[in-house]
């Protein structure tokens, strides 16, 4: 009886289950996320800000290390710890980090006609105080002096440099 | 980095001046020496012998001995626990007998903090300077 | 098993032997027969699955964010990674009585457009009620956790303890096509002394004409990264969890961005169930 029908039926038949089957299909339901965390803000940043929170709450550091108003190479410094010891020498380069506390100091002085350096870490808790003593009216060329190591722009002996500055203060006075 | 055949400075009055490393000691042979361990070298440059009968001071190495030393200082840049970075001008050493104990009474320069935690303390104190 | 056990059976006898006369030996018949038991086959999947190390409780998903330094209150400095744990809830419990094994399905990152799942995998979100997950994976336990971490529930960044050790997976960086000297530190030729044209080759690969071919497997040049590695043993810094936020110590496989697998340390933590047993015995 089928066969002999016309192919009208037979499309008539298919489309009706192809109906039926749509209509029962189920489609899951969809759940909202979870609210964001931080209020949406970048872990990075988020991270950043926290340790500056706990390592430079007075942002006295953070201060040293402008660009435009901070620390420039050629100055003198003098790094306090927290055992009371003392380092003297004047800044040769600054490294900063993005978004870390990976900023250090290079500084250089001549220890009996030895010449010394050392690359200080900003934000470590053993440092206690970070003071600038002088700052010289002229600057050499370049943000980073690798280039006077050896040579007669070379820096003398820093502490006792610094010792007749304070004299020299005194006697004006 | 002190391997075989590097140069150093001698910076204490035991005579010697200049000296050439060659072996650090209990090391692997590729390996290369820092601050804090003894090597075995071969004095280059002496300070000239005065005679005995004038002057008593006399020089405790010559020319050619082999004696043993502490390295004191080091050229390469080394990392201390806390984040900083040391380095020195010069590569320099102090002569040491067998017991680690330094051959001459005068220490003429800086050397680094690291030797006090090894227990050169001797060195330590007649050093001028920490660093 | 059974020639031991004679001898065992005359070596009690030998004593009453040599009191008695040497002429009266107990016959190998007077012993009764001894029982053993039947073989136990060890490479079927249910024993192994007894024999396997698993940890007791699955781990989670994290993404890797970025590196920063660290410093410890003795006022020691670290190189230290920020890992991000965002959204990780519970999908499915897989027990050992439908699946042949217990583990936990976890999802992370909620993600409703540009989701390449069927409808299938939808439905298990329904099930669990939670949003679409970007990225979904399987983690084995050895007993299934059905009562502790029910459907849906969030696994939050102090599910470590700080000073905890843990083992971090992830896909190392793809470097493309790389060289013998970079994939496995070859040594290369000269810069001078004549040597033209050859640098940084690998040099001979050993091969003759019999068998005349390379065995596959042999080192030289190739893909190098887009790997999975494992870091074992990490240390937890600090855990924040409401930020969602894992600092651990060091580096870890893979760029930034990259979705990570952390769990507890394998080689402190997992135990196998016959040892478990045994302890118990």
């Amino acid at each position: 009886m089928l066969k002999s029908s016309s192919p009208i039926i037979k499309s008539s038949i298919i489309q009706s289950i192809r109906g039926f089957r749509y209509l029962k299909k189920e489609l899951p339901t969809v759940y909202e996320g979870l609210q964001p965390k931080r209020n949406g803000k970048p872990v990075m940043e988020y991270i950043h800000q926290q340790m500056l929170a706990q390592h430079d709450p007075l942002g006295t550091r953070t201060k040293l290390i402008n660009r435009e108003t901070g620390l420039r190479s050629g100055d003198i410094i003098k790094v306090t710890y927290n055992d009371r010891t003392e380092v003297i020498g004047s800044v040769l380069a600054i490294k900063r980090g993005n978004l870390n506390l990976g900023h250090n100091i290079l500084i250089r002085t001549k220890l009996n006609k030895v010449g010394s350096e050392i690359r200080i870490p900003l934000f470590n808790p053993n440092i206690r105080n970070i003071e600038i003593l002088h700052k010289p009216e002229k600057y050499l060329p370049r943000h980073k002096l690798y280039y006077i190591r050896g040579t007669n722009k070379d820096v003398g002996d820093v502490e006792t440099f610094v010792k007749k500055l304070e004299a020299k203060k005194h006697d004006k006075k | 980095m002190i391997y075989l055949k590097t140069l150093l400075n001698v910076i204490d009055n035991s005579g010697a001046q200049v000296v050439e490393c060659i072996k650090v000691l209990r090391h692997k042979p590729k390996s290369f020496g820092k601050i804090g361990d003894q090597i075995t070298c071969v004095v280059k440059q002496a300070r000239p012998q005065l005679d005995s009968f004038q002057n008593t001071q006399s020089n405790k190495v010559k020319r050619r001995d082999i004696v043993r030393g502490v390295i004191v200082r080091q050229k390469a840049p080394f990392r201390r626990k806390d984040g900083s970075v040391v380095r020195f001008d010069d590569n320099a050493v102090v002569l040491i007998n067998k017991n680690g104990d330094p051959l001459g009474t005068r220490i003429s320069s800086v050397v680094a903090k690291e030797l006090k935690e090894l227990n050169y303390n001797k060195i330590v104190s007649l050093a001028p300077k920490t660093f | 098993m059974f020639i031991n056990s004679i001898n065992k059976v005359i070596q009690s006898n030998r004593s009453r032997i040599q009191i008695r006369n040497a002429a009266k030996i107990t016959s190998i018949h007077s012993i009764p027969s001894i029982k053993t038991k039947p073989p136990v086959v060890k490479h079927t999947i249910e024993e192994r699955n007894k024999r396997r190390q698993l940890l007791e409780r699955p781990g989670i998903f994290g993404i890797k964010r970025g590196m920063i330094t660290w410093f410890t209150s003795e006022g020691e400095q670290l190189p230290a990674t920020v890992i991000e744990i965002d959204s990780v809830e519970v999908l499915q419990h897989k027990t050992e009585d439908e699946f042949g094994y217990n583990s936990i399905l976890l999802g992370t990152i909620d993600r409703f457009k540009n989701l390449k799942l069927g409808l299938s995998t939808l439905k298990i979100f329904d099930k669990a009620g939670t949003a679409p997950k970007y990225k979904i994976g399987e983690f084995r336990i050895r007993n299934s956790l059905e009562s502790e971490l029910p459907l849906g529930t969030e696994i939050k960044a102090d599910y470590f303890a700080e000073g905890q050790l843990i083992d971090v997976k992830g896909i190392t960086k793809g470097k493309g096509f790389a060289g013998g000297m970079k994939r496995w530190g070859f040594k290369g030729q000269p810069a001078t002394h004549g040597v033209t044209k050859t640098h940084r080759k690998a040099g001979g690969h050993g091969g003759n004409q019999d068998p005349g071919r390379i065995f596959p497997g042999h080192k030289g040049e190739g893909r190098m990264g887009g790997k999975n590695n494992t870091k074992f043993n990490i240390e937890v810094l600090k855990t924040d969890a409401d930020a969602g936020i894992i600092i651990v110590k060091g580096s870890i496989p893979g760029p930034r961005k990259a979705i990570l697998k952390l769990q507890d340390s394998l080689i402190k933590y997992a135990t196998s169930k016959n040892q478990i047993e045994k302890e118990a015995m």
